[in-house]
């Protein structure tokens, strides 16, 4: 299999503070793998290396058979390209005070994939909005306010909004923390649906088990290093 | 009625109004930045070093209302550069502004022999004074608000509702922030020549407030803002003509009187 994703021999880390030494990841087409590891262990570090939030200090990074680093001439665009493909799932902090409905907030997720500056979102982009909820059954709460849902109905609004950016890797930060036990099930069996309709790679950033969720690799993070 | 409109005929009324209704429907859009990206520090910010732009204005020789507004441009500028960056928060930034700039004004007051009193007046704010630049300057300020607005509605609300994300699809978020800060500074220090520095949340923050209260999306939030902004200054000037009050003051009370109204009907709408 083709390698989707390539982490080699990176170090990162944040001011003076070394968090990834280094760091070894290959990921396959079509592969599930959790991230584990303790809080601190440099696990959301990974995910900001592979969407190009964080600079690492050293070492190669390959995305989806894009080369990112060492960085090259070209990488800004390189990178808008590449993060078109990506979708990413982040923590829930707190409620944005901003109103936005089920459906707004998962049309954002095409912002870049489909439409951008002085570019409006059209019927395209409605289509696969209704198509996203619909596919992970929560169609209904289309016209609700985000922050009127549950944790778990907002977790698949949130999940929705990655899906509806078509993309072929999907990055997931502690999908699970906030969730009750019959959340969690609901999300493994979200997971292995989404897995079923389409072949992307899923990376889950996590620090407890998300059991039910398919075949899938566990890899654990500590110290900055990568055991399998 | 017959009185009102002597009044509104006269130019400096009839500027001050034009100014108050312009700032009302544009600047009150900021207000939903203020609270969105929880920015509410960022006014007294705005507030105090214009107090020292207007010292150091009248110390150089030129307008009071000039030195508040580069000040309070710059001070912007550099806590939006600061603002996503976590070596020093931005709340230290904004505490060593609030207070650097006010020991800085009573220094260059004792110093520099600057008349209290016309430092002050940015305080208080003077609308019946607004000249045509004045005037001029209130609408450039309120059409780029409007254009940012419209030009970057979808970046602005990505921004806004979460920026982590937002940047994870590559917006830009740091220029957001910068050019947010810059447009809530602008704001604050064009409201502060109309209403004064005690009462620049009438025209920017209260409006929105109430907005984000009743809107179920963003347009809708913004739409409201910019009406409820409009109301405010409106019907505060309308009131300070009629009953001869201070205008900041009564366009301040219409605010008030707007968010009370809001709570009360969305009180009453949950009730039943």
């Amino acid at each position: 299999m083709a390698a989707l994703l390539s982490l080699r021999q990176v170090c990162a880390g944040y001011g003076r503070t070394a968090v990834l030494s280094d760091f070894n990841l290959d990921m396959a087409s079509g592969e599930l793998v959790f991230l584990r590891g303790p809080n601190g262990a440099g696990k959301s570090t990974v995910l900001k290396l592979i969407l190009g939030l964080l600079k690492p200090r050293s070492g190669d990074i390959q995305v989806l058979h894009t080369r990112l680093w060492p960085k090259r001439p070209g990488y800004s665009l390189a990178l808008d390209r590449l993060r078109q493909r990506i979708a990413y799932v982040p923590q829930f902090h707190t409620l944005p005070e901003l109103p936005v409905s089920v459906a707004e907030f998962v049309m954002l997720g095409r912002w870049g994939s489909s439409f951008s500056w002085l570019r409006p979102a059209g019927s395209r982009d409605r289509r696969a909005t209704a198509a996203a909820l619909d596919q992970l059954g929560i169609g209904h709460l289309a016209s609700r306010q985000l922050r009127t849902l549950s944790g778990g109905q907002r977790q698949k609004a949130a999940l929705a909004r990655a899906l509806v950016r078509q993309p072929e890797l999907l990055l997931m930060d502690e999908p699970a923390t906030w969730l009750d036990e019959a959340s969690r099930i609901d999300l493994a069996q979200t997971i292995v649906k989404v897995r079923q309709l389409s072949a992307l790679g899923m990376l889950i950033v996590t620090h407890q088990d998300i059991p039910g969720a398919g075949a899938a690799r566990s890899v654990f993070l500590d110290g900055g290093r990568l055991y399998e | 009625m017959s009185e009102l409109l002597r009044l509104l005929a006269l130019p400096p009324v009839r500027n001050a109004f034009i100014g108050m209704l312009a700032a009302g429907a544009t600047f009150s859009l900021l207000g939903v930045v203020i609270v969105s990206l929880h920015l509410s520090s960022i006014r007294f910010v705005c507030m105090h070093t214009g107090l020292l732009g207007a010292a150091i204005g009248l110390a150089l020789g030129f307008s009071p209302a000039l030195g508040a507004l580069l000040l309070v441009l710059l001070v912007s500028l550099l806590l939006g550069l600061r603002g996503g960056r976590q070596a020093v928060s931005s709340n230290s930034l904004m505490g060593i502004f609030m207070t650097g700039s006010l020991a800085l004004t009573f220094i260059m007051l004792a110093a520099a022999s600057v008349p209290a009193m016309d430092v002050f007046s940015v305080f208080t704010g003077n609308i019946l004074m607004l000249g045509r630049a004045d005037l001029y300057l209130v609408f450039a300020a309120g059409l780029v608000v409007l254009a940012v607005f419209l030009l970057a509605f979808r970046e602005l609300q990505l921004v806004l509702l979460d920026p982590e994300l937002a940047a994870a699809q590559g917006v830009p978020v740091r220029l957001v922030n910068i050019v947010l800060y810059v447009l809530v500074g602008t704001g604050v220090a064009v409201a502060l020549r109309l209403v004064g520095a005690l009462l620049v949340d009438a025209i920017i923050l209260l409006p929105a407030v109430a907005a984000l209260r009743t809107a179920r999306s963003f347009v809708a939030a913004l739409v409201l803002s910019s009406l409820f902004g409009l109301l405010a200054c409106a019907g505060g000037f309308i009131m300070a003509l009629l009953l001869d009050w201070p205008i900041g003051a009564s366009t301040a009370a219409v605010a008030v009187l707007i968010l009370i109204g809001q709570m009360a009907v969305s009180r009453i709408i949950i009730r039943s």
